[in-house]
C-alpha cells in the first residue's frame, strides 16, 4: 500500500478521483486488504464525525457481504401440480439454476450471445404476494432479512446449464425491454449490470 | 300553481312521477335531474381526470430529466442480500441519453448504452467488448401512461427529503392491485433526475433500492469527456457478434388472452435467424410502469424444459410447455403477474 494509493483512496472518499485515476485505483483496491480496510475505516471517521453511527458496530463489512454472497442459498418454487402438463409428469421441473458465480460478461451482453459466455450458480426466491401493502417510506437500504409472507422453497438444481443461461439471457433482453418510462431506476442498464454477478 | 322552490324541483320529480303532468314539465324535471346527477359527479370526474395529469407530470418530468441533464455520480444498489456500488456518467445527449456505468467493488466492469446499442466491458485486465443493438416495433396503439397509469397505480407526493446533499421531492407511485409492485421515488427538486428508488413488494418490503451517494451536475461536453475518461473498453475494438432481430415484426400468432389490468402490448420482437434461434419471439406487455417480456422458442428435445416458478433477484419467471414451444414470460412484478400471462398465452392457429 502506497503513499499514491492512500492519496487516491482519499481523494476518492472526498469524491474528487478522475475517472482514470479511478480505473488505476480499482484494482489495487480489489487486491489489498489493507487498502480496503482503510477505505473502511474513512468511512467510519467520516461517520463519527456525523455522528451516526449505529449503537453496535459491524465491522468488516466488505468481507461479510462477500461471504454472504457465496453462500447464498440456492431456492425456488417448484411448479404447482394444477399447472403441470399431465402428459408429460416425467418431466416435472423442480428447479431451475439461475448463476450467482456467473462470468458477469454475460450479464453485459445482450441477448442470446449471452447464452454462450455465462456459466452456472443458482439464487432463486418465491414469493407468496398477500394485500398490497405499502411500506414505510425510507426504509434501511441494508435490511436483508426475507420479507414477511415470503415463502422460500428449496429444490433440486438443474443439470442444464445451457437452458439456466437461456433464462438468464432472457431477463437481459428483457431488461433492455420496454417503455422507457418502465425502469424508473437511475439507469435502465443497473439491474442487468448488478444482476447476481459474481466471477 | 305556484312554481317550486329551486330545492324541491329534483325531489319532486323523483318522488312524485305519477303525478300529472304537462308533456314540457315532466320533460323539464327529468332534465334538472340529470343534470343535478352530472353536477355530483363532476367532482369525481374531475378528481380522476386530475389524478391522471398527475401521473402524467410525474413521468413527464422524470422522464425529461434524463433527456436534460447530464451528470455524474455514485450510487448503491441493492437487491435482496446483493449490494453493489457503482459510478455513472450520464451525458444528455441530443440523440439521446448516453451512459457509462462502473462497478465500484468486485471485479471491475462498465457498460456503456445509447440509442446505437450496448457495449460491455468486463475486467480491465481481460478486455472482452461486446456490441449488441436490439431493434424492434411497436405494435398496437400507444400507450397512453396518464390513463393506464391512474388505473392501476395510486401516485401522490409525499414529503421530500435530502438524498445525496440535494433536496428531493419524494413521489409514492402505490398499485391498486396484486400485479404489479409500488415504487418510492426521490426526485431532485430541481432537475427531476431520481435519486433514489425504492421498489417494494405486496407486503410492503423493499424488493430493490438504488440510491445516489453523490451527484454533480455537468455540461455535455464535460459528460461526454467523462464518458470517455478510464472507459475500459479502450484497448479493444467492438465486435458486433449480438443476435440481430428485425425491425419490422411480422404480427405474431401468439396472443394474451387475460393480462392484469393496465397491461398492453407494447413491443414485439423476432429474431432474425442468427445461429439456429430462428422463430424466437418476444411479446413485450406493459401497464406504461412496470413490463413483462413473453419469449417463445420452439422447444429443444435436448435440454429440460423450464416450467413452475422462480424469483430471480427483483425478476420473477415462469415457464411452459405450450404446443411445442417453449414460453418464458419474466418481468420486475409479482410471480402471480407472470403466471397468469404465461398460462393465458396461445397459439392462434392459421385460418
Amino acid at each position: 500500500m502506497s503513499d499514491h494509493h492512500i492519496e487516491l483512496l482519499s481523494a476518492l472518499k472526498d469524491g474528487e478521483l478522475k475517472d482514470d485515476e479511478l480505473a488505476k485505483l480499482l484494482p489495487s483496491l480489489s487486491n489489498e486488504s489493507h487498502l480496503r480496510q482503510r477505505w473502511e475505516r474513512y468511512h467510519l471517521i467520516g461517520e463519527a464525525m456525523r455522528n451516526n453511527l449505529p449503537s453496535v458496530m459491524q465491522h468488516d463489512l466488505v468481507s461479510r457481504v462477500s461471504t454472504a454472497l457465496e453462500n447464498e442459498p440456492t431456492v425456488l418454487s417448484p411448479e404447482s401440480p394444477a399447472t403441470r402438463p399431465k402428459q408429460r409428469p416425467d418431466r416435472s421441473f423442480t428447479g431451475y439454476a439461475v448463476a450467482a458465480s456467473v462470468a458477469v460478461v454475460g450479464f453485459l451482453t445482450v441477448g442470446l450471445v449471452a447464452e454462450r459466455l455465462m456459466s452456472g450458480g443458482a439464487e432463486m426466491v418465491a414469493s407468496a404476494p398477500a394485500g398490497v401493502v405499502a411500506p414505510s417510506v425510507g426504509a434501511s437500504l441494508v435490511a436483508a432479512t426475507p420479507a414477511v409472507g415470503t415463502a422460500t422453497v428449496a429444490a433440486t438444481l438443474p443439470s442444464d446449464e445451457e437452458r439456466a443461461a437461456q433464462l438468464r439471457s432472457y431477463i437481459i433482453d428483457h431488461g433492455f425491454s420496454g417503455p422507457s418510462m418502465s425502469r424508473p431506476l437511475p439507469s435502465p442498464s443497473v439491474r442487468v449490470v448488478t444482476f447476481p454477478a459474481q466471477e | 300553481m305556484t312554481a317550486p322552490r329551486a330545492q324541491e324541483w329534483w325531489a319532486d320529480g323523483l318522488r312524485r312521477p305519477r303525478r300529472p303532468r304537462l308533456a314540457h314539465q315532466g320533460a323539464s324535471t327529468r332534465w334538472q335531474a340529470e343534470w343535478i346527477v352530472v353536477l355530483l359527479l363532476l367532482p369525481m370526474v374531475a378528481a380522476a381526470d386530475d389524478a391522471a395529469k398527475d401521473v402524467k407530470s410525474w413521468l413527464d418530468r422524470i422522464s425529461q430529466a434524463s433527456q436534460q441533464h447530464s451528470y455524474q455520480g455514485t450510487f448503491v444498489y441493492r437487491c435482496q442480500s446483493q449490494l453493489t456500488a457503482m459510478r455513472v456518467v450520464h451525458a444528455a445527449s441530443s440523440d439521446g441519453p448516453v451512459e457509462r456505468l462502473t462497478s465500484l467493488n468486485g471485479p471491475a466492469h462498465e457498460i456503456t448504452q445509447s440509442a446505437a446499442g450496448v457495449t460491455a466491458v468486463v475486467a480491465s485486465n481481460q478486455p472482452h467488448v461486446v456490441t449488441g443493438r436490439r431493434a424492434g416495433s411497436l405494435v398496437g396503439k400507444p400507450l397512453s401512461p396518464e390513463a393506464v397509469l391512474a388505473s392501476v397505480y395510486e401516485v401522490s407526493e409525499a414529503g421530500g427529503d435530502r438524498v445525496a446533499g440535494r433536496n428531493t421531492r419524494l413521489v409514492s407511485i402505490a398499485p391498486r392491485d396484486r400485479y404489479r409492485h409500488g415504487f418510492h421515488l426521490w426526485l431532485d427538486a430541481e432537475t427531476g433526475v431520481v435519486l433514489r428508488s425504492d421498489m417494494y413488494n405486496s407486503v410492503g418490503e423493499p424488493i430493490e433500492q438504488v440510491m445516489f451517494t453523490d451527484i454533480e451536475y455537468i455540461s455535455l461536453d464535460e459528460a461526454m469527456a467523462a464518458m470517455d475518461a478510464g472507459a475500459l473498453a479502450t484497448a479493444a475494438a467492438p465486435q458486433d457478434t449480438s443476435a440481430q432481430v428485425s425491425a419490422t415484426a411480422p404480427r405474431s400468432q401468439w396472443s394474451v388472452e387475460r393480462a392484469p389490468d393496465g397491461f398492453a402490448l407494447a413491443e414485439h420482437y423476432t429474431d432474425a435467424g442468427d445461429g439456429g434461434h430462428a422463430g424466437n419471439e418476444q411479446l413485450v406487455y406493459s401497464d406504461g410502469l412496470a413490463s413483462v417480456s413473453v419469449f417463445i422458442e420452439a422447444k429443444d428435445g435436448q435440454r429440460p424444459p423450464f416450467l413452475g416458478s422462480a424469483q430471480v433477484g427483483a425478476v420473477a419467471a415462469y415457464g411452459r410447455i405450450v404446443d411445442d414451444y417453449q414460453v418464458t414470460v419474466v418481468g420486475e412484478v409479482p410471480g402471480a403477474t407472470v403466471e397468469m400471462i404465461g398460462e393465458s398465452l396461445h397459439l392462434q392457429k392459421a385460418q
